[in-house]
């Protein structure tokens, strides 16, 4: 080869010069002699131009050594016919054969998987936005919600509008775009994602395909399915099937392929889903169901003498040998079951753009005309209709907070903001009254579950770090067991145990519902019990007033020293019950008394116990959030703790303790009101970083997108990280708080996932704090079953929690597939009373709801 | 897999279907054909892809460009770097036969963000840096690979080549430059820097 140099790309440098770059790009260079090169590349430009097109070559060079994780396969047809052309031995040929049909199905699949993956994600949010438009009519407390929150939803709003929009519009333009899509995928995602155009092409075939042999078959096939990839994780979802076993394929997919949930397969046998009603075409039984906005023709996949019928991915396959050669077919499952109308439309519209994008690009195997056309067509009124919905919603001005809950769940792409801020926030109140739902065997309300509850409702026992920390973290990363390439990062924090605030007094002020509602047997247990245990936590340093209110507030006691706290439990269960709930009246009263006793040097609090705000009488919740507001401005923090889980204003004491810094607690039965909760309180009482936020700055080079999972109500804008007036969570003594992050690595990237920055206010000395980690990229990062128990637990939580709430991922996760990790959980745990809730909940829901 | 010795047959530059010979060969040919498909399928696919953006596109390109290479098994002097000229060739003539017909929602598309244009270069300039390697002579593909792929040192290098050290470093240095060159000739500045 000639290595002339036909031009010199920088000029008339001295080609020693040349050399030390190269040298210093390639990693060969010296400190020293790094040193002196940045000397000479600040003063000489050219330099740095030449060195920048070696390091762009040397990228370049480095991809093209480096083998293919996820290497990229032809369509089956081509496959088979330059093998063929190749004139490839004949005892390969069956082979290749059997795989080509595999690539075509398993094609299909991916096709479906994802057309499944952002339909859910689509379908999710107008769900969402219509139950919030529903739920938002009768009820004073969203809107609260909405207005506290307001100008940063509504920009959010207006976003998220703007990115469904464009999403629309993507739909709309063109059907080249979803195979640009694709192409957009591959270098990262390999072939997993990839509908090879021509196969996917075929699940066109209407049924007079049924009857045409794609493929010629030189002779009777063996039953069994070639496995396609060689030795690469990234599964087509083929599986080898020894001969004589054809209908083994349930365990074998399982084992090989967890995702695909092959649980199901005893359902594969029976063609019929679970809606769906049976007919016969061709001699073939092909479920029809009903609920799809496409009939189940255009699934079908036909090929003589096999038969490839895809559907979403979660059967699994079947295969029989009753014709000669074998059947290969996943389960159709029951696609409609949960959809309302929007997801339907949602799902006529997908499959159809699928559709239309193979009938124009596709090339050769089409299907005939009319029905793309008309799909578009369709397509095109389905979208109308979404937009009309969207604009209508606009138009109410119901609906920022799904809007918002919209852009909160989607990937962020790291490209365009690979920076992620929230207040790191801890509570444990979603999960428990998910779970005391879950105990009376009823489904709780989506609106109700926050999954960054859900898993910090756990002590993982991450490691205290040393007091002068301040602050711990831990990151730790396994695969997403429910999504190809996504990977779930787990960063812990910890506060050592030994707050520095231990010695400071505590001023509280006790706000007691004793409105009717209150006067059941089990909540005045409740509450006796958790004054009880607040009176335990006091010393005599503390003061406690407490207020008892229902249609007036009474001042039962005030400032008692703290040893003397035992006394309020006998006061308050000789309270009378009356009717009416005053909160507004009640909050001014205790806001009046805090400040009267408030000390500068002591922690100032206010607690405020009740079974819920059903009834908050007139109170205007934007009224009460600004009062909350302005006592924090004062130095007063308002916790809230819930008595009961049913007729609880979840939201809204969610959204009062957001405003008033504190902690927010339920307690369902008397027992809760044991050490979780008295630590909760304890915490609460004493914060030993106050002012907690987190940013994680994601690499763009290594992480390609990410999705913070829960703490939907806890974002923050990038800028206001270091802003200190914009006010975030507190946290306690030895306490723990994670955020679980799941996240696109980038296969051939570079570099570190990114980092991790915390900062807080140090309560004692008032400054701030600010730490830093990096979190590391792990090649090798392990399955999800295989990862630690840490991680298993944080991971099963939020999937249960994203499964209630049905968000985006709701669909994606099968309960089944998590069955064997949930049960080396309940091993592990075996002491944790939390985790065996957790247990018991994964199997309500099971019972509730199929897998 | 290395090509039976023959004239080298320059790669075709017009389009135009291929005629399949079912010509007899020998099994060790057709192992050797078959195993080249297997190594350089995914490589040639992303390359064709970074190329014409359309992975239909691709894929017929690809499979007509070994198509050929069958046709021609014998007279190829170096298979790999053919093929990838081959389709390179192939996929610009495809994009000069077509340039009316450029995606229409190339633009709509591309405003969301420079991550698709951007891997697809990334694609077409890997895809380009393998055609080029596969082109150079065998003492410099072994240096790149020790280096790049082996991740070895100048020095290891050298100990293994019996090269010397700055020797290693010089050959390096001017191969890495007439990649950097080609790439800039191609069109392509290079990685995602």
């Amino acid at each position: 080869m000639n290595h002339s140099e036909e031009t010199n790309p920088s000029g008339a440098i001295p080609a020693e010069m040349e050399a030390r770059i190269v040298a210093a790009v390639v990693g060969e260079a010296s400190a020293f002699e790094l040193a002196e090169l940045e000397r000479l590349l600040a003063e000489q430009p050219e330099l740095r131009t030449f060195k920048q097109q070696i390091e762009a070559t040397h990228a370049v060079v480095q991809h093209a050594e480096r083998s293919e994780r996820a290497p990229m396969r032809l369509a089956p047809e081509r496959r088979a016919k330059i093998l063929a052309a190749f004139g490839v031995p004949a005892e390969v040929s069956p082979d290749e054969a059997n795989e080509a049909v595999i690539l075509k199905f398993a094609a299909a699949r991916r096709r479906r998987r994802k057309t499944w993956a952002w339909t859910s994600g689509l379908a999710a949010s107008l769900t969402l936005a219509s139950v919030l438009a529903l739920r938002v009519l009768p009820s004073s407390q969203p809107m609260m919600v909405r207005e506290v929150q307001s100008a940063r939803e509504e920009s959010d709003f207006v976003r998220a509008e703007g990115r469904l929009s464009m999403e629309k519009k993507k739909r709309e333009a063109s059907p080249l775009i979803v195979e640009k899509e694709n192409v957009e995928a591959e270098p990262t995602d390999g072939p997993t994602n990839q509908p090879a155009p021509p196969a996917a092409a075929m699940a066109l075939s209407s049924s007079d395909t049924l009857a045409k042999p794609k493929i010629e078959m030189p002779r009777q096939l063996p039953v069994r399915v070639a496995e396609v990839q060689e030795g690469n994780r990234r599964l087509y979802g083929a599986v080898r099937i020894p001969p004589k076993k054809p209908l083994l394929f349930g365990d074998q997919m399982k084992r090989i392929e967890p995702q695909a949930g092959g649980g199901k397969l005893l359902d594969a046998v029976s063609p019929t889903g679970a809606n769906g009603e049976s007919r016969t075409v061709g001699g073939v039984v092909k479920p029809i169901d009903k609920s799809w906005g496409v009939t189940a023709d255009e699934e079908t996949i036909a090929l003589s003498p096999f038969e490839v019928s895809a559907s979403r991915d979660q059967g699994g396959y079947m295969a029989s040998n009753s014709i000669a050669g074998s059947r290969v077919r996943t389960e159709l499952k029951d696609l409609g079951k949960d959809l309302d109308f929007g997801k339907k439309q949602t799902f006529a519209y997908i499959v159809a753009t699928a559709a239309a994008d193979d009938f124009l690009t596709g090339g050769k195997t089409v299907a005939p005309a009319t029905p793309a056309e008309s799909s578009l067509s369709e397509l095109k009124t389905t979208a109308a209709t979404v937009d009309e919905k969207l604009s209508n919603l606009k138009a109410d001005q119901r609906e920022p907070q799904s809007a918002a809950a919209v852009d909160n769940r989607a990937e962020i792409n790291t490209r365009t903001e690979p920076v992620s801020t929230f207040s790191l926030h801890v509570s444990d109140a979603s999960f428990r009254i998910a779970q005391a739902a879950l105990a009376r065997g009823e489904r709780p309300d989506p609106a109700t579950i926050r999954p960054e509850e859900f898993y910090n409702a756990f002590d993982y026992g991450d490691p205290s770090p040393a007091a002068a920390e301040r602050v711990g973290c831990r990151v730790e990363q396994s695969g997403h067991p429910f999504m190809q390439q996504r990977n779930l990062v787990r960063i812990a924090m910890k506060v050592p145990s030994s707050g520095r605030s231990a010695t400071q007094a505590l001023h509280l002020t006790v706000l007691l519902d004793t409105s009717g509602s209150m006067e059941r047997a089990d909540r005045v247990a409740t509450v006796h019990r958790a004054l009880e245990v607040l009176a335990s936590l006091l010393t005599a340093n503390d003061r406690v007033t407490l207020i008892g209110f229902a249609r007036q507030p009474h001042l039962l006691a005030e400032n008692v020293a703290g040893d003397q706290a035992s006394q309020l439990v006998e006061l308050a269960s000789h309270t009378p019950f009356e009717g009416g709930t005053n909160l507004e009246e009640a909050l001014k009263l205790a806001g009046e008394l805090a400040q009267r006793h408030q000390d500068a040097a002591a922690q100032n609090r206010i607690v405020f116990i009740t079974d819920g705000a059903a009834n908050l009488g007139n109170a205007n919740p934007q009224a009460l959030a600004t009062t909350i507001e302005q006592l924090r401005q004062q130095g007063i923090s308002f916790d809230a703790c819930g008595v009961g889980t049913d007729g609880l204003d979840d939201t809204v004491l969610e959204a009062l303790t957001r405003k008033g810094d504190g902690r927010y607690t339920v307690l369902d039965q008397a027992s809760d009101a044991d050490a979780g909760f008295a630590q909760q309180l304890a915490g609460a009482f004493r914060p030993a970083a106050e002012n907690v936020k987190v940013q994680v700055r994601f690499n763009p080079a290594r992480v390609g997108s990410y999705r913070l999972i829960g703490f939907e109500q806890h974002r923050l804008k990038e800028e206001d990280f270091r802003n200190d007036k914009v006010d975030a969570a507190e946290l306690a003594a030895d306490e723990a708080a994670v955020a679980l992050y799941q996240i696109e690595v980038l296969p051939e990237g570079e570099g570190e996932l990114g980092e991790v920055f915390v900062r807080f206010r140090d309560p004692a000395t008032k400054t701030m704090i600010e730490r830093s980690w990096p979190m590391l990229h792990d090649p090798q990062a392990r399955a999800f079953d295989r990862s630690t128990p840490t991680l298993q637990l944080a991971g099963t939580a939020a999937f249960l929690a994203e499964k209630l709430r049905g968000g985006e991922l709701a669909n994606l996760i099968r309960l089944d597939d998590l069955a064997p990790t949930v049960n080396s959980l309940r091993g592990h745990y075996a002491n944790s009373a939390r985790v065996q809730q957790l247990v018991q909940m994964f199997e309500q829901m099971r019972r509730q709801s199929g897998p | 897999m290395e090509p039976p010795p023959s004239s080298s047959v320059e790669p075709p530059l017009t389009g135009g279907t291929s005629a399949l010979p079912v010509s007899i060969r020998s099994g060790g040919d057709r192992t050797a054909l078959a195993e080249l498909f297997h190594t350089e399928e995914s490589g040639l696919l992303r390359f064709a892809i970074g190329l014409v953006r359309r992975r239909t596109v691709a894929e017929e390109l690809v499979q007509e460009t070994f198509l050929r290479l069958h046709q021609l098994w014998g007279e190829v002097e170096n298979p790999r770097a053919w093929l990838y000229r081959s389709l390179r060739n192939l996929a610009l003539n495809h994009l000069r036969d077509h340039a009316r017909e450029s995606p229409l929602d190339e633009t709509t598309q591309l405003a969301e963000g420079d991550h698709p244009s951007e891997l697809l270069g990334q694609m077409e300039a890997v895809g380009l840096v393998r055609m080029l390697l596969a082109e150079m002579s065998d003492e410099d593909r072994k240096l790149i690979r020790m280096k790049y792929h082996d991740d070895l040192k100048y020095r290891d290098i050298s100990q293994r080549t019996g090269i010397s050290v700055s020797n290693v470093g010089y050959r390096l240095h001017h191969l890495l430059k007439h990649l950097a060159t080609m790439l800039r000739a191609a069109g392509i500045e290079g990685s995602r820097r």
